[in-house]
């Protein structure tokens, strides 16, 4: 439901014209038969929505051009005490003592709108209460302010102020889509892969109905971290670089990693005003989180070791736990996630994957030896695929190998033939270097792992015909 | 792509009504599943539509060499042509941005050295699609089938025909579809150390059918889309560590698919069916034999390689154009068994075959090399009570 707050007596000829003409332009669109006059209209009426809202925002903006705190108190003031006014009339109109089966409730309020919990069962129900008592309720306003029935929230997550998740209805039988406020499947500054699992836990728990579900995806999740099974595109956080180092007060991930780059080639290193894509790796214990940022692509190059640990606690937790505390109740859902009771949380209880790196430490020392392919014991011939234990199963282990390399190589080739397709061209070279696209770093992983399958392959001989 | 059309120009000739094209044609499909969809599927989304086919009325036919594209109307079947086909077309470009064909016309083949002529039978034997590693499958056919190769079983006459066979060729799919894994990529190493590839038993059979038709006959032996080796075309002989028993007899060639021989004087040109069947879900034409023998006109194996068929990456060259005329072309595991001797212009000869799928149909196909007879041989395996 929302009121619309107009605030009559200031900004008397601003503030109530966009709104009245929203209003016409409002009914206008929902009388027309077009179906593209209509969606002008609407484009219209969402415009002048902007303009109304935007009015209100400069006068509450400090450091804006036209602050004028007056106006923007009184607004909210306003808002807020019609709020109020409706949590009475609504409260004290649809309760058990007038013939209702429940006691209606105000659950949330916020500036221009109410949330009211009819505790019917149906959707239909509920939204038929809502119509009626928007309008019963929009009589004892003077005009032109009107609240309005708007949607039904069915399941509604309320997770706290400014954040909640909801099926949206505004037709009694389907829902219209899933709403989600202040949550993180809508903000940017997170990794792609925040949004989607908080994404799709949602959907678990609101569509499915599946709150069980939900968690045992979460935790899978958690656990192809740990076993850096997600691909890095998921893993890419990107931020834009607005000033240089010095100018930052604090030392920041991106701004390092671009002084960072600027030093290994001053070509290729991100320019001011650029957006820079950063993984965290791991590094020495203590160091900071801006000392591990790095490019994306160097990190597949030289497969450096993701910081399995940050991604889960830096970037998962936090938004999986606001989400699975309302569901599971306080505090049992890091226990949950986490796997462990309280008292066993320990790291080595979590199963985790090493990638070794190919650069730094101790690497350049190292002397790479051949190791058998089924039980990884250490080979006295060069050219051996397995070691003599192994030899009756080399057939077996063969065709485990080769399994993958096969299964890898189709999805090779099926990423690099969207490319071509997206280009729009079958004889150029793939060009394009959209560090958005999801498949931008998919496509040299698989190029990298595929050459890493072959070597594994070629140990076992050419193949003779 | 590679530069399989070097040697032919574009002619973008202005003011001129009729222009010549001459390069890879390119279907655009509506309905072709795409991994960034795949992608998105898996955080969320609508799942994408399974289907056997993905044309539409919708899907449109584009022209395309190193600088420009151009959509293609008028006198061309749009449904039937598939995407990689090298093609010339004569028309004219019309206001609406369009190129309207008047005429289209493919590369000529060289002629083959001639088929020698024999003076007794000799036999190839095809079968594809064994499908071992299936359960709770009937072995009885292939059992059949092994008896009649090796001379156990049949009428005198039919041992006299069978021992003139002088090569068989298993046009893959040894293995059948049930040992895939498609898990294989998702699965913590961890969890699957001790876990054995699916293929394992299949090959263990495959390895003893083998055994008893080496001892007695060469057998070259093709990778088909479900058997262990590499996934893309082209497909890598099977390693012969896998057939330990098979492998003691100098007589098991395990060979590339595609596959080219000769054969007694007979040049032999076939794959283990992945581009027919690729092109046949992509174009509106029913007919494999037709699908075959369109591949054979456009003197391209695998046309649809790499595009919605998967393929190795070749930078320099395609090694699935076709250069010389082959005397026998065939492709493995279609539906049905079906032949023709096709003929062009110029009067060469080639005989098209489309094995069918064994574990399906119970049957090989038997060729006679000297009168080019191609006949079914249904093993069924039915008893009367």
């Amino acid at each position: 439901m929302e009121i619309k707050c107009l605030a009559q007596g200031h900004n008397l000829v601003i503030l109530p014209r966009p709104a009245i003409l929203r209003l016409q332009s409002k009914s206008r669109s929902e009388e027309r038969g077009d179906p593209f006059k209509k969606k002008v209209l609407d484009g219209r009426q969402l415009a002048l929505k902007v303009s109304a809202n935007s009015v209100y925002g400069f006068t509450g903006a400090q450091v804006g051009k036209l602050p004028c705190l007056a106006i923007s108190q009184s607004v909210t003031a306003f808002g807020r005490m019609m709020i109020e006014k409706t949590k009475q009339l609504v409260e004290g109109a649809y309760n058990i003592k007038s013939g209702y089966s429940h006691d209606a409730q105000v659950i949330y309020g916020d500036t221009d709108s109410v949330m009211v919990n009819f505790g019917v069962d149906t959707v239909a129900e509920s939204m038929k209460l809502g119509q009626e008592a928007a309008s019963n309720i929009s009589k004892s306003f003077q005009e032109p302010i009107k609240l309005e029935f708007e949607k039904v929230y069915f399941p509604y997550l309320l997770i706290n102020k400014k954040r909640y998740a909801g099926l949206f209805f505004t037709k009694p039988d389907t829902y219209d889509k899933m709403d989600c406020k202040g949550i993180e499947t809508v903000r940017r500054d997170n990794c792609p892969l925040v949004s989607n699992v908080v994404g799709q836990c949602l959907q678990k728990i609101l569509i499915d109905r599946d709150p069980d579900g939900a968690v045992n995806y979460a935790k899978q999740v958690i656990s192809d971290i740990l076993c850096n099974r997600v691909d890095i595109s998921q893993l890419v956080i990107t931020k834009e670089l607005t000033k240089t180092g010095e100018e930052y007060a604090g030392r920041q991930a991106h701004v390092e990693l671009a002084e960072r780059m600027r030093k290994r080639d001053a070509g290729s290193a991100p320019a001011l005003g650029d957006r820079v894509p950063y993984v965290i790796i791991g590094g020495a214990k203590g160091a900071a989180t801006y000392e591990k940022s790095e490019d994306p692509m160097y990190v597949l190059e030289h497969s450096l070791p993701i910081d399995t640990k940050y991604y889960v606690e830096n970037q998962l937790k936090g938004p999986l736990l606001r989400i699975f505390d309302p569901v599971l109740g306080e505090n049992k859902a890091e226990a949950i996630l986490l796997r462990l009771p309280p008292v066993l949380r320990r790291e080595h209880t979590l199963v985790k994957t090493y990638v070794a790196p190919k650069i730094g430490g101790l690497t350049m020392f190292a002397k790479k030896k051949k190791r058998c392919i089924g039980c990884n014991a250490v080979l006295d011939k060069e050219n051996a695929a397995v070691c003599p234990y192994c030899k009756t199963k080399e057939s077996e282990i063969y065709q485990k190998e080769v399994a993958q390399m096969s299964a890898l190589e189709v999805k090779f080739a099926r990423l690099w033939t969207q490319c071509q397709r997206c280009q729009g061209s079958l004889h150029e070279d793939i060009l394009c270097t959209s560090r958005d696209c999801p498949i931008f770093y998919m496509r040299k992983k698989i190029q990298k792992d595929l050459a890493d399958k072959n070597t594994v392959i070629k140990q076992f001989g050419n193949p003779v015909w | 792509m590679g530069d399989r059309d070097q040697n032919i120009q574009t002619l973008p000739v202005e003011g001129t009504r009729e222009v010549l094209y001459h390069r890879d044609l390119l279907q655009a499909h509506e309905l072709k599943p795409s991994i960034l969809d795949e992608v998105s599927e898996e955080y969320n989304l609508i799942p994408q539509p399974k289907k056997d086919r993905y044309t539409s009325d919708s899907d449109t036919l584009i022209l395309e060499d190193e600088l420009q594209r151009i959509t293609l109307v008028g006198n061309i079947n749009i449904q039937t042509a598939c995407t990689g086909m090298v093609v010339a077309v004569l028309g004219e470009e019309k206001e609406n941005g369009k190129f309207h064909v008047e005429d289209t016309c493919f590369m000529n083949l060289q002629q083959p050295s001639p088929l020698p002529a024999l003076e007794e039978d000799r036999y190839i034997f095809f079968v594809s699609g064994l499908g071992l590693g299936q359960q709770g499958k009937n072995l009885m056919g292939l059992q059949l089938l092994v008896d009649l190769i090796t001379g156990q079983l049949g009428s005198e006459e039919e041992q006299k025909k069978f021992s003139k066979v002088i090569r068989i060729i298993l046009a893959g799919d040894g293995l059948s579809r049930d040992t895939q894994d498609t898990s294989v990529l998702h699965t913590a190493k961890y969890l699957s150390w001790k876990v054995q590839a699916t293929t394992v038993e299949g090959v263990k059979e495959l390895d003893d059918i083998l055994t008893q038709l080496v001892s007695n006959v060469p057998v070259d032996i093709m990778p088909g889309e479900f058997d262990p080796t590499n996934g893309i075309l082209p497909q890598q002989p099977l390693h012969k560590c896998m057939f330990p028993k098979a492998n003691a007899y100098p007589t098991l060639n395990c060979v590339t698919n595609p596959y080219e021989a000769d054969i007694a004087g007979c040049r032999v040109i076939g794959t283990s069916g992945q581009p027919v069947t690729d092109i046949y879900q992509f174009t509106t034409n029913e007919d494999r034999l037709e699908i075959l023998e369109e591949t054979l006109k456009t003197g391209h194996i695998a046309p649809t390689a790499p595009d919605t068929l998967p393929c190795y990456p070749f930078l320099k060259e395609d090694p699935f154009i076709l250069s010389e005329m082959p005397h026998i072309y065939f492709a493995g595991n279609q539906t049905k068994f079906q032949s023709k001797l096709w003929e062009d212009e110029s009067g060469q000869k080639c005989l098209l075959l489309t094995i069918p799928r064994f574990s399906q149909t119970q049957a090989g196909v038997l060729l006679n090399l000297r009168t080019m007879d191609a006949t079914a041989v249904v093993f069924s395996s039915e008893f009367m009570e």
